[in-house]
């Protein structure tokens, strides 16, 4: 009872995945959570998805992974963030009822051979640099050859609300000990991070009159192919504006803020800045925008987002009464900051695999990141390679191009982050190629090699991919003049005055798909698909058309890059006898020691000179 | 093995020789070379690998140069792509101009060490060779930190960098509104950034214009001195150059080919270029120099013409191009009365080659004529062809950026790209940038996050 294949510690975004997945592959599983009422809690923002998460959603979903359908399930509303922006850029996001996500989480793990074990792990037990499996509660020891770490913000978690501190994990539940100084006593590395979570105020509290409402698009995006029967609510959050009375009592208040009085040591993200950061550091704005949130369908309970907070809970709630409809909140309870430690992620392969300890794997915020959706993707990744490796097998990596989850590792592994790492498209120097709308393309064979899915979803996409691809065929017929001249002419186009291939049309900013003559497409089959797939197939086509030029240069760099991608550094290759190289360019490489001359090209410090030079040392045999 | 692109760069170290060898590498290395050296009625000999070819260069069109192409077919050359030399004549406008044709044929200029690199890819260096190259990859560094090191170090390099920053500032705007924010499309934002764009645009055109003048500074600028026979030409490069250089003698039609001196004047490097003297000649070699010379005088920076008293047949045809600033000198002076109609103008110096008089006037106007005064190296120019194709590549990705702005419905991530390209565009020059430069600019910039 006490042997399993694969032991997952923390029972989050990232171990859930990480869990399932590893049952899928029809492994024994065991998942050690502190406390198994709290399975699968979202700790903060009641959301799922939104820019460049959205994309992860998807790839999560491609992959096999089991976010997206829990959040179809759960979403309260649904929005394709960036409509008015360029295409690539488009995001599905969706509020979320945090109660039913935690429920349909744990009705899944039910019907799964997972092992849900109560305790805390405080040791792990590894032999010669392979890890054997974990000791839970200081006295009861389990066996796995593999072991899949996702504590999120539970290693020596404090909280800090003005100058009170509790050691906890997330408010109301305890912090785990033992596990940094486990790994820290066989020589990795660990850091400190800080992360923030606003007030949640009562619902009845607030004077919705004076708000401003907020609603999801009238026709809702599901996040997952797998979704079969999808007709979610679109019930509406609200926005309020702080003001300078609001930013002065902040400002009277700042030396009580623990960030401003030095008690945090954490780095704190500077994407999603509390507000006193955000009062300090942007002193030109007089105002600021607070999105209500319902936590849940009828609740009773509301999420401040943009009012992450330290303060202490006097402060936070008179500052929150200075905000227009605000003026007689009442807490639930107060926001605040947490510090917890994480692992330097240079010490991991692609794979998330330690590089020290074999078999021992790591993901979502213990390695820096910060966010669901990377949590989620990692734990997924973890699982597969968890597995692979189990299996003997090669591990699963995704290319910067395929992928923003193989950005988001890359960047992790090569930058080692210094601050909690959120996801942002400008992240992927292929951004255009990274669609939301284009996942299933993207990732499906990769799904289908490593078994990640089952035969019905599969079938699906291909038969979407197969619909797609028949579009794009469709675009090549010509067009009739006496066909669109008249609507070329009603937008103020110029006309056409021979056959005309329809891609050509599409190619024109203002012409979109459902502008051309129906019979253009007689050819396509669309079997009984939902007028959303059947949006998106379209969507897909034009953008594919529309972005041909830009599409094809980003694929020829890739294409330049490739074997950069291919060529391997040996594991003990020794960067510290090149004197040729820059002293930086040295001790970058020496610490993050890349696996290939790819990743090593893209540490920061390392010049084009250090490059060229390591290309020639590198024909050296060992 | 992935096809990579095409790279060229001139193998030889940089500065005048007597040869020097022109390396192309990469899948279109052959197709380039028959496009260069060939036009519609005269293509380019067929070309067998590892054989010396004769073929004649082509720039624009026009045949430039006679040299020798040899083709190391791929995998047995020395990257292991195709690889086309070309053995051209060693003058730094003939490789200079003869690169730049190539690129013009969808080549770009290599980085340092670029060949290396895809010979060690390509596995065809081994541990050896790797180690002796690794010493050519240095002295390569070396020279080339030489050739820009005042520069780069310099005044060019925080221009460059200034301008690369207002890129990077306005991307960082473009990025803000696609990745963070999540409001409506800020409608400011098209103006804003097309304005800036137009700021960097004439900086960069400014930049490139220098190029021409940059050259003329490190290269020394061409000084063809023409005229009839026998009107002292010779004589007066020898007085220029205090030398005993050209052939002087008093029979009409002794310089029968080109005489070069390199010289200083007036700080500034010169080439000045004796020819032969315009007449009609009937001897076949005389009438060869003649032709030379109207070459000499159309790729000129500037064409003394002298003249002898008295000074009468002034409008002879030149054929020159009007871009090429002329000076006429009117020589002889000692040998005629004063007059007050001998006054000098920056088009007009009265000289004696012979005694020296009204040399110092004719420096200054040579200097004058070609913009040049010692004071402007002092001043930010582009001093070679790498430098310059990065900036038009740079300006190129920036009027893409601008048009795309100027469309309906902008496709911002499309600018983003093309702002990217900007920036690798100058950083080829300069160093890499990170996205996380961009990114951390964002934060710095922004209030970002609910």
């Amino acid at each position: 009872m006490n042997k399993f294949d694969i032991i997952v510690v923390g029972g989050g975004h990232a171990g859930i995945e990480a869990a399932l997945m590893a049952d899928r592959q029809n492994k024994s599983v065991a998942l050690v959570t502190l406390d198994t009422r709290a399975v699968g809690r979202a700790s903060c923002n009641p959301a799922i998805g939104g820019l460049a998460k959205g994309q992860i959603v998807r790839e999560i979903d491609v992959l096999g992974g089991y976010m997206g359908l829990a959040a179809d399930g759960a979403g309260l509303q649904f929005k394709i963030l960036n409509r008015s922006k360029g295409r690539s850029v488009w995001s599905p996001r969706a509020q979320i009822d945090k109660r039913v996500y935690e429920l349909l989480i744990r009705e899944r793990l039910k019907k799964t051979n997972v092992v849900l074990i109560e305790g805390e792990v405080t040791d792990i037990i590894e032999n010669a640099g392979k890890i054997a499996g974990c000791i839970i509660d200081n006295k009861i020891s389990i066996s796995a050859p593999a072991v899949i770490l996702t504590c999120g913000t539970f290693l020596n978690g404090l909280i800090h609300i003005g100058n009170r501190k509790i050691r906890a994990g997330r408010m109301g539940e305890s912090a785990a000990h033992g596990i940094t100084e486990a790994l820290t006593a066989r020589g990795l590395r660990a850091g400190r991070l800080k992360t923030g979570t606003p007030p949640r105020i009562i619902k009845s509290s607030i004077d919705f009159t004076k708000t401003v409402v907020i609603l999801g698009d009238d026709k809702p995006t599901p996040f997952s192919y797998r979704t079969q029967h999808f007709s979610p609510p679109n019930l509406p959050c609200h926005t309020v504006r702080t003001n300078p009375v609001c930013h002065d009592l902040i400002k009277e208040n700042i030396s009580s803020a623990p960030l401003f009085s030095g008690d945090i040591n954490g780095v704190g993200p500077r994407y999603c800045p509390s507000i006193e950061d955000k009062i300090f550091r942007f002193a030109h704005h007089d105002t600021h925008t607070l999105f209500l949130e319902p936590e849940w369908k009828d609740s009773e309970q509301i999420y401040v987002n943009g009012f992450s907070t330290s303060l202490p809970e006097s402060v936070q709630l008179s500052a929150l009464r200075k905000v227009s409809g605000l003026e007689n909140v009442e807490f639930f309870r107060p926001g605040y900051a947490i510090e917890y430690d994480f692992f330097l992620p240079s010490q991991l392969k692609a794979s998330l695999e330690s590089k020290y300890i074999s078999g021992l794997f790591l993901a979502g915020q213990i390695n820096g990141t910060s966010g669901y959706e990377e949590a989620s993707a990692q734990g997924l990744l973890a699982a597969v390679n968890a597995v692979q490796f189990l299996n003997d097998s090669p591990p699963l990596t995704l290319g910067r191009n395929q992928a923003y989850i193989g950005v988001l590792v890359d960047d992790l592994i090569t930058k080692n982050t210094l601050e909690p790492y959120r996801m942002f498209t400008s992240r992927a120097e292929y951004r255009l190629l990274l669609r939301y709308s284009n996942a299933d393309r993207r990732l499906i064979d990769i799904s289908s090699e490593y078994n990640l899915i089952n035969n019905r979803t599969y079938e699906f996409i291909q038969s979407k991919l197969k619909a797609t691809d028949q579009t794009l065929v469709a675009l090549e017929k010509p067009v009739q003049p006496a066909h669109i001249n008249p609507l070329l002419s009603s937008v103020g186009e110029p006309e056409i005055t021979e056959p005309t291939r329809a891609s050509q049309l599409i190619k024109r900013p203002k012409i979109a798909i459902s502008m051309l003559p129906t019979s253009l497409f007689k050819s396509v089959v669309l079997p009984d698909f939902t007028p959303v797939i059947v949006d998106e197939i379209t969507t897909e086509a034009e953008t594919m058309v529309k972005y041909a030029g830009y599409i094809s240069r980003q694929l020829q760099q890739i294409e330049k890059m490739k074997r950069q991608e291919l060529h391997r550094i040996p594991p003990s290759f020794d960067y510290r006898q090149i004197t040729a190289l820059s002293n930086e360019g040295r001790e970058k490489l020496d610490l993050i020691k890349p696996e290939t001359f790819g990743q090593a090209m893209r540490i920061s410090g390392v010049s084009p000179a250090d490059v060229a030079v390591l290309s020639v040392f590198l024909t050296k045999p060992f | 093995m992935v096809a990579a692109d095409t790279i060229v760069a001139t193998a030889t170290p940089f500065g005048v020789s007597g040869l020097a060898v022109v390396r192309i590498s990469g899948p279109a290395a052959l197709s380039i070379l028959s496009k260069v050296c060939g036009s519609k009625n005269n293509p380019c000999p067929e070309i067998i690998p590892r054989r010396a070819t004769r073929v004649i260069v082509h720039t624009q069109g026009t045949p430039t140069d006679d040299a020798v192409a040899t083709w190391f077919k791929a995998p047995h050359s020395y990257t292991g792509e195709d690889v086309v030399e070309i053995s051209c004549h060693g003058s730094i406008a003939i490789t200079e101009s003869l690169v730049g044709e190539i690129c013009t044929h969808g080549a770009r200029i290599a980085e340092a060490g670029e060949f290396t690199r895809r010979a060690f890819l390509n596995g065809k260096l081994d541990l050896v060779q790797a180690e002796s190259v690794a010493g050519l990859i240095n002295s390569q560094s070396i020279e080339s930190s030489k050739l820009n090191y005042r520069m780069l170090r310099g005044a060019l390099s925080d221009k460059l960098h200034a301008i690369r920053d207002q890129i990077i500032e306005l991307l960082a705007e473009v990025e803000f509104e696609l990745d963070i924010s999540e409001d409506d499309l800020n409608p400011n934002l098209a103006k804003k950034t097309s304005t800036g764009l137009s700021r960097i645009a004439k900086k960069l055109l400014n930049l490139i214009d220098t190029y021409q003048r940059g050259r003329l500074i490190t290269r020394g600028a061409n000084v063809v001195i023409a005229g009839s026979p026998n009107v002292g030409k010779s004589t007066l490069l020898n007085a220029l150059s205090s030398s005993d250089r050209a052939l002087v003698s008093t029979a009409p039609g002794t310089t029968r080919d080109s005489i070069e001196v390199p010289l200083i004047i007036e700080g500034v490097p010169i080439n000045l270029i004796d020819t032969a003297g315009l007449r009609v000649s009937t001897e076949n070699i005389e009438r060869m120099g003649v032709q030379r010379t109207y070459k000499r005088m159309a790729s000129a920076d500037l064409v003394l013409l002298v003249f002898e008293p008295p000074y009468t047949n002034q409008n002879i045809d030149l054929n020159i191009s009007n871009n090429v600033p002329v000076i006429q000198v009117l020589n002889k002076i000692d040998t005629i009365l004063h007059s007050n109609n001998q006054k000098n103008s920056d088009e007009k110096i009265y000289i004696s080659a012979k005694t020296g008089a009204g040399l110092v006037y004719l420096n200054k106007a040579i200097n004058r004529a070609l913009h040049l005064s010692p004071s402007i190296s002092s001043e930010v120019m582009l001093t070679t062809n790498r430098q310059q194709q990065s900036l038009s590549a740079c300006q190129l990705s920036i009027s893409q950026a601008t048009e795309l702005l100027s469309e309906k419905e902008i496709a911002f991530e499309l600018v983003s790209i093309e702002l990217h390209d900007a920036i690798d565009s100058i950083d080829s020059l300069l160093g890499k940038t990170t996205v996380d430069d961009i990114i951390n600019l964002i934060f710095n910039k922004f209030c970002v996050g609910k």
